[in-house]
């Protein structure tokens, strides 16, 4: 479904990107994981036709995002945000959404319902919480019932509950046999949803595989992503708070 | 090509400044134009309580009225090229909906371009009509001459080019501000008034489009179709240049 080859991205003489591959299958829910800044959002941008690759190839049945008609009936994607104009009402927002891919009017509703927005459908987005504007967001990328579905952290600003209405409704999209691709920074937070996994750190894919093969001889899913990810994170604070010791007595 | 129509077309109508812009434009104009008209009525052409002195022909009467609404057409093309961008980052999901960058970008400037030139060519009209009803000009106001429509036709022209250029260079900037910043100072006059002592400033675009609908006799202005020549040249630059950045540039570019 979703297929990424030696995809590499450059900015002036930083490699972002650094050659990643991977697939994302049908009926099943793929987790990309990496810590901020690993090249997450940059793959997904290229994966979307917002980025153009220095190299490589990142398709989705077999073809390129730009080069797809009324792509919203195959892909539906969320990444940062609904990206929606803070003046526009969320039923004013998907109504263009729906029209620019000649999707009825009506699957506005629908999708409104299925992301538990229908009472806020007159509300105007600037005064939406960040929880609501992920909502939003899903709601968007639902319109064209796509076989495929890109998100990228979808669970950010999303409280407890939303969250875990999440990780079901990925669960549920991937049971109807949609292809899932979800990032995410935290193992924890997709260890129980996803079926496949790829870890990504510094632009280059470091484990990629079924929860069981990323595992190996870790404990746990989350203990391989540390160790995997390490040496890569972007910022890195001390261990703990220094303490001061010059021999003295506390006075 | 339809679909994308019809959602665009949804995106401007549902802007609150869309409307706001557009109707000030007009209900603000006309009114003016009356009062304006009116309190001079009684004076003589070259009474010096007038603006300027020196008669203005008949048929360049009421054109002055342009410049009101010309800020509020500029803002209008400024914030609908901004309103892609800005903290809400609209433009993401323009391009998932439609990655074919191109058609975008030319349905957005044609319906800029058709809004504006419908609102120019009604606030305008209405002006004229107003001002030669209220002040003895000489002109019947329901059978307006064909220079008068031709200048009418000229003013139209220049707020849908001066429109369509504050389109490309809020695009090229993706911000609103900066075409305000630089096409603002030009409509209320800056151009006019720098062409008054250097010639140069004539080819400006919004100076070289007022060559449209002024009195040549001033010698402030070039020639009107030279001054339509120069500012569609301007507009067609800078529509190129945005266009092109528009359907190159990444997302994410910095």
């Amino acid at each position: 479904m979703i297929e990424v080859s030696n995809l590499v991205k450059r900015h002036g003489h930083r490699t972002v990107v650094d050659n990643v591959t991977f697939t994302a299958e049908a009926g099943r829910v793929t987790g990309f994981l990496g810590p901020n800044g690993a090249g997450k959002s940059s793959t997904l941008r290229i994966l979307l036709g917002l980025d153009r690759a220095t190299s490589g190839t990142a398709l989705i049945g077999g073809k390129s995002y730009r080069c797809l008609n009324r792509p919203l009936l195959r892909v539906g994607a969320m990444l940062d945000g609904p990206g929606a104009h803070k003046g526009r009402t969320a039923r004013a927002h998907l109504r263009w959404v729906a029209q620019s891919n000649a999707i009825p009017v009506t699957r506005v509703d629908e999708v409104l319902k299925l992301t538990g927005l229908q009472d806020a459908s007159r509300k105007r987005i600037g005064a939406f919480s960040l929880g609501m504007g992920q909502r939003l967001g899903i709601a968007a990328a639902l319109l064209g019932d796509p076989e495929v579905l890109v998100l990228d952290e979808p669970t950010n600003g999303l409280d407890p509950d939303g969250i875990r209405w999440m990780r079901r409704f990925l669960r549920s999209l991937a049971d109807a046999g949609k292809a899932v691709l979800v990032s995410s920074h935290l193992m924890s937070e997709i260890e129980s949803s996803a079926d496949d996994f790829v870890v990504i750190a510094r632009g280059r894919v470091v484990a990629a595989g079924t929860g069981a093969e990323v595992k190996g001889v870790h404990d746990t899913l989350e203990d391989a992503f540390f160790a995997l990810t390490d040496d890569h994170t972007q910022f890195r604070a001390m261990d703990g708070y220094p303490m001061i010791d010059d021999g003295e007595e506390p006075r | 090509m339809k679909a994308l129509i019809r959602s665009e077309t949804t995106k401007l109508l549902t802007l609150k400044a869309t409307w706001i812009l557009a109707l000030v434009t007009l209900l603000g104009t006309l009114p003016m134009a009356w009062t304006n008209s009116a309190s001079s009525a009684d004076l003589p052409a070259d009474s010096e309580l007038l603006f300027s002195s020196v008669p203005i022909p008949a048929e360049y009467q009421g054109f002055d009225m342009a410049g009101f609404g010309y800020v509020l057409i500029v803002t209008l093309a400024a914030l609908w090229s901004g309103s892609e961008y800005g903290s809400g980052n609209q433009i993401r999901t323009t391009l998932l909906a439609t990655p074919k960058r191109l058609r975008v970008f030319v349905v957005k400037a044609v319906l800029l371009g058709g809004l504006v030139a419908l609102t120019g060519a009604v606030t305008m009209s209405g002006t004229i009509i107003i001002t030669h009803t209220a002040m003895d000009t000489g002109v019947v106001p329901w059978a307006l001459t064909p220079r008068i429509w031709a200048h009418l036709g000229g003013v139209t022209l220049a707020w849908t080019l001066t429109a369509l250029i504050t389109f490309a260079v809020g695009t090229i900037a993706r911000t609103a501000i900066l075409p305000l910043i630089l096409i603002i100072p030009l409509v209320i006059g800056v151009g006019d008034f720098i062409a008054s002592f250097w010639s140069g400033a004539r080819f400006l675009p919004v100076t070289a489009g007022a060559a449209m609908y002024n009195d040549p006799s001033s010698g402030t202005f070039l020639d009107p179709s030279t001054g339509a020549l120069v500012q569609s040249g301007w507009a067609i630059a800078l529509l190129v240049a945005a266009g092109i950045t528009f359907t190159r540039r990444d997302l994410q570019a910095r």
